[in-house]
């Protein structure tokens, strides 16, 4: 059995291998032994520590092995001494080892998190077949991103594609329009609610999907138009099978009707971490490319193979060409063409664009400030061991005295360097790991993320970090600290010399650089943090607050559209007599989520074809939500089957159809013709960020089809209050239906804004460790020059200075940085922000609240730093400076 | 002489047979805590007592009844008995020199 953590596994890998067989399981053994019974915190720093001792064992054992037996003065034997030297002599300076050693962890921690997360969405291939082969085709009809019904096709030309293509060697479609719980499988426990994915002929062919267990759709299964087999994904044959083989072949009833189970799907084919993130799939049944399926309307998204030869390019010209030739076949848009065929404007992409581009700004934007970050790090480690030389320049003399050679010094200094990186790196890889899978688990609707892991890329990653910040940053303290002039460094107090400036001047450079870069920073995440509170105060058009929404409609068929209808009104009126409900409605889709559009015409206007947005509403919906008619009425409950065909528009439907005119008593068709016989007020129910489109509410009644019904409910009571209501009085009419899923509007919209809070905290956090950084590099900086000039001011304080001429003197020093900092930082942020523009919500990225923001908070932090040692100069007791002078020399 | 190391080990395996995770428990008992040997540590100082001749790994039928095959039982050695007692007895002469000093020096 494999015990304790997997990277201390990785780690045992030093170790000498018979060393290694005779007794890792005995190490971690002993190791879990004293972590048993503790805290989180001391076992994980049990575990390190026991990490450590096997890191030291390891390179004893290898520098015995190296030198061949316990002989001295190879390499390595050198470097050992090196090593322990340097973890003695830095174990003496605990306080100042410890404090670089975390900061130099956070910034690799954040650094390889950060890498992780990037990896998992542009670099890891897709787990399929040859990825960089496979496109997306999709619909260019209306502009990308705008709902599913836009980017997807219609059937009939993914069965074109499959027939006449030569640039693709495989195409094959999901549909993209199965909401999450539409259907109730039974089997074993009982039934529940699932979630089924249909895919094309040749879909899993093209992508190059083999079956866990069992087997694939048979080529006569895959054509049937009512599918008598399905697949279940590897998730829910898990968890509802106990991921039990066996089941193959077994039957299993789907909403009443019997399926055969063919087979299993690997537990790669994560159809929600890559297409749909956050949706889980059940199972997968066969879409038939059969007429039947074509009139459906827009419901396909294409994945396909490009053949030999073929480029990105070539297909989009052979996929133009395919549509203008159906297009040519069946006329445009005029009488001859079917009602039913929808326009084809193909775009052909990388599959991976599809998936992962839309968030390449946000990961752009992360990148750049964890760089930052790191940058800041350096600078504070390098400034740390600038000091720290400093103050070793005796140490330093005397070895060299005692002729021990600039090389050996130079080693010396370099090595302790290393060794506090490579702790922070190992720290910051925990760290990292930990992070990562906290992303990884959040729900944050991006694509991949749920597959991101440190792998040997992101430890690869900190190895390279560590060892370029040890090198680069410990090179100059090495070689400062190196090039000592013996009688000057003995003398104590080496102030004034060319040596002493020169450093100074260093020192003052990397803090200006500190505080320039961590200014970037604060503009950035002040940028974002200032676009949240754009969205958050954005008016949607109606009000979330207080409105619970739990879906009520059975998993079985009612026997006639009259008992549907009953049932619904049934329920309706149970919730609206409760007390503290102000307002009940229901709609087939909660906002913010699933969304698609019907093709509309005009009757009135033959040529105008649109597409609105659909949703199907009862009466009393767009007053529960808060959502007001302008004009005209509300849906009726006597709006049914029997009655005339009616809808409401939005204004944004009636200012593009009807602009200037009133759309009461116009006529459209979709579904049917309809009425128009009220204009809504325009809301945001996509996303909080976009503008309404056109929209269409067309009464529940009046459809035989509407697959969910969501109840959606507005009172005055707290929340767990009103979903109780809403239960028992929906319980009270139907008793078998399953009230899960509920949640109030409010997360809903919440939710919608996930990643960007998600990108907003990070900022802020980079933001505050850049600051946390930039305010001690100040600190250090200061009180160093202040001690280096102690017997200057000893000598000013008295010949008369007061101490607020003393105080003043040094907090000129610090605002003289500070200024410097802030003018190199805000001049840089004000290009370097371009890179979050495309992120930011009605916030300007030149916006002068957050560069004046930023001046003010990283000014007063960086002021606040420096009068702490001003004040202690200014405290400076003559008597004692100038006694010191004299023994200083003795 | 033994290491320190070494010597609490020893000292461990001088009152009974013992396995790892037990030696390094007596050990933190015989310095009251102020020595953890860690993990690999520990089998390191093993392996070398090992090759020195001072212990040995109970194999076969010497393996205590009841235990698990999986748990590794060292003894000492005759010659490491003797090497503790040796070390001991140094320990224990430094020590008296020690005390001789300090009292002259405190009167």
């Amino acid at each position: 059995m494999k015990r304790g953590p997997f990277w201390f596994r990785w780690l045992a890998a030093l170790l000498p291998r018979d060393f290694r067989e005779d007794h890792l399981e005995d190490v971690v053994e002993l190791a879990e032994h004293y972590a048993a019974g503790q805290s989180v915190l001391r076992r994980t720093w049990i575990w390190l520590r026991a990490a450590g001792d096997m890191v030291s064992v390891a390179l004893r054992g290898r520098g015995r092995a190296l030198a061949g037996g316990t002989g001295s003065g190879s390499a390595f034997d050198g470097l050992m001494r090196d090593v322990h030297y340097g973890a003695r002599s830095l174990s003496r300076d605990k306080a100042w080892a410890t404090f670089a050693v975390l900061i130099v962890g956070l910034g690799i921690g954040a650094s390889v998190t950060v890498f992780s997360v990037v990896s998992a969405l542009f670099l890891k291939p897709l787990p399929f077949e040859s990825p960089d082969e496979l496109v997306w085709v999709s619909n260019g009809e209306w502009g990308r991103g705008q709902s599913l019904s836009a980017i997807s096709v219609q059937g009939n030309y993914l069965a074109d594609i499959q027939e006449r293509s030569s640039q693709l060697r495989g195409a094959g479609g999901f549909h993209l329009f199965d909401r999450d719980g539409d259907h109730v499988l039974t089997a074993g426990a009982g039934p529940q609610r699932v979630t089924r994915l249909r895919v094309s002929p040749g879909l899993f062919e093209t992508l190059g999907v083999h079956p866990r267990v069992g087997r694939l759709f048979s080529a006569e299964e895959v054509e049937e138009d009512t599918p008598s087999v399905v697949l279940l994904t590897h998730g829910f044959w898990t968890q509802a099978f106990g991921g039990d083989p066996a089941i193959v072949g077994a039957s299993v009833t789907v909403d009443g009707a019997t399926k055969t189970v063919v087979g299993v799907l690997p537990a790669d084919f994560s159809y929600g971490d890559i297409f749909a993130p956050g949706r889980v799939i059940d199972y997968v049944e066969p879409w038939a490319l059969s007429p039947r399926n074509f009139r459906t309307g827009n419901t396909v998204g294409i994945v396909a193979r490009l053949a030999d030869g073929a480029t990105i390019a070539s297909a989009q010209d052979e996929m133009d060409a395919l549509a203008a030739a159906r297009e040519a076949e069946t006329g445009d848009a005029t009488e001859e063409r079917p009602y039913w065929l929808n326009d084809f404007y193909p775009i052909v992409r990388p599959l991976r664009d599809h998936v992962t581009s839309g968030f390449a700004p946000m990961t752009t934007a992360l990148v750049g400030a964890v760089l930052l970050v790191m940058l800041i790090v350096c600078a504070n480690l390098s400034n740390l061991l600038l000091a720290r030389g400093t103050l070793r320049d005796r140490e330093m003399a005397v070895r060299a005295a005692l002729g021990a050679a600039r090389g050996r010094l130079i080693r010396q200094m370099l090595t302790e360097a290393l060794l506090l990186s490579g702790v922070g790196a190992a720290i910051g890889t925990v760290l990292a790991i930990y992070g990562t899978s906290l992303i990884a688990s959040l729900e944050l609707g991006i694509p991949l993320l749920g597959l991101a892991e440190v792998d040997a890329l992101g430890l690869a990653a900190a190895v390279g970090a560590a060892f370029t910040v040890g090198l680069v940053f410990g090179l100059v303290p090495a070689l400062r600290a190196s090039d000592i002039r013996l009688h000057e460094a003995l003398k104590e107090g080496a102030r004034g010399t060319s040596r002493g400036r020169g450093q100074a001047r260093l020192r003052n450079a990397l803090v200006v650089g500190e505080i320039a870069l961590a200014s970037v920073l604060l503009v950035a995440s002040a940028l974002t943090v200032q676009s949240l509170m754009e969205l958050l105060s954005v008016d949607l058009g109606y009000a979330p607050e207080h409105v619970v929404a739990v879906r009520i409609d059975p998993p079985v068929r009612f026997e006639s559209d009259q008992a549907r209808d009953a049932h619904y009104t049934a329920i309706l009126n149970r919730v609206r007599e409760a007390p503290g409900i102000s307002a009940v409605g229901t709609s087939d889709i909660l906002p913010m989520g699933f969304n698609r559009m019907w093709g509309t015409r005009i009757l009135d206007q033959p040529d105008t074809r649109i597409s609105p947005f659909v949703r199907v509403v009862s009466e009393g919906y767009l007053e529960t939500i808060g959502a007001s008619i302008t004009l005209g009425r509300d849906v009726a409950s006597s709006d049914d089957l029997d009655s005339p065909g009616v809808a409401l528009v939005n204004q944004t439907f009636a200012s593009i159809v009807w602009p200037g005119e009133n759309p009461i008593g116009r006529m459209v068709r979709t579904n049917g013709e309809r009425e128009i016989v009220g204009v809504v007020e325009d809301t945001r129910l996509r996303s909080v960020d976009q503008e309404s489109g056109p929209e269409l509410y067309v009464p529940i009644r009046q459809l035989r089809e509407h697959g969910s019904v969501h109840l959606m409910v507005r009172g005055d009571r707290p929340t767990e209050e009103l979903v109780g209501i809403v239960q028992d009085r929906v319980r009270s009419v139907d008793g078998a239906v399953a009230l899960d899923g509920v949640v109030t509007l409010g997360d809903v919209v919440d939710r919608s804004l996930a990643s960007r809070r998600f990108l907003v905290s990070l900022m802020a956090g980079f933001a505050l460790f850049a600051l946390v950084l930039a305010s001690l590099g100040t600190y250090s900086v200061i009180s160093y020059s202040v001690a280096q000039r102690r017997r200057e001011i000893g000598v000013h304080i008295a010949l008369g200075a007061s101490s607020s001429t003393v105080t003043g003197r040094v907090v000129r020093d610090t605002v003289r940085l500070t200024l410097w900092g802030l003018v190199l930082g805000l001049a840089a942020a004000a290009y370097v922000t371009r890179f979050v523009e495309g992120l930011l919500y009605q916030t300007p990225r030149l916006d002068p609240t957050a560069y004046v923001a930023t001046a003010v908070v990283l000014g007063g932090v960086a002021l606040l730093a420096g009068f702490l040692p001003a004040r202690r100069a200014a405290a400076t007791s003559p008597t004692l400076v100038l006694a010191g002078e004299g023994g200083g020399t003795g | 002489m033994l290491r320190t190391n070494q010597f609490h080990v020893l000292l461990a395996l001088a009152e009974e047979d013992r396995h790892g995770s037990a030696i390094a428990d007596d050990v933190l008992a015989q310095t009251e805590g102020s020595l953890r040997l860690w993990p690999a540590t520990l089998y390191r100082t093993l392996d070398e007592l090992v090759e020195s001749g001072f212990i040995e790994e109970l194999t076969g039928s010497r393996h205590p009844d009841g235990e698990s095959k999986r748990r590794r039982y060292y003894s000492a050695t005759p010659e490491g008995r003797a090497a503790l007692s040796d070390t001991a007895r140094r320990m224990s002469a430094l020590a008296g020199t020690a005390q001789h000093r300090l009292g002259k020096a405190a009167s």
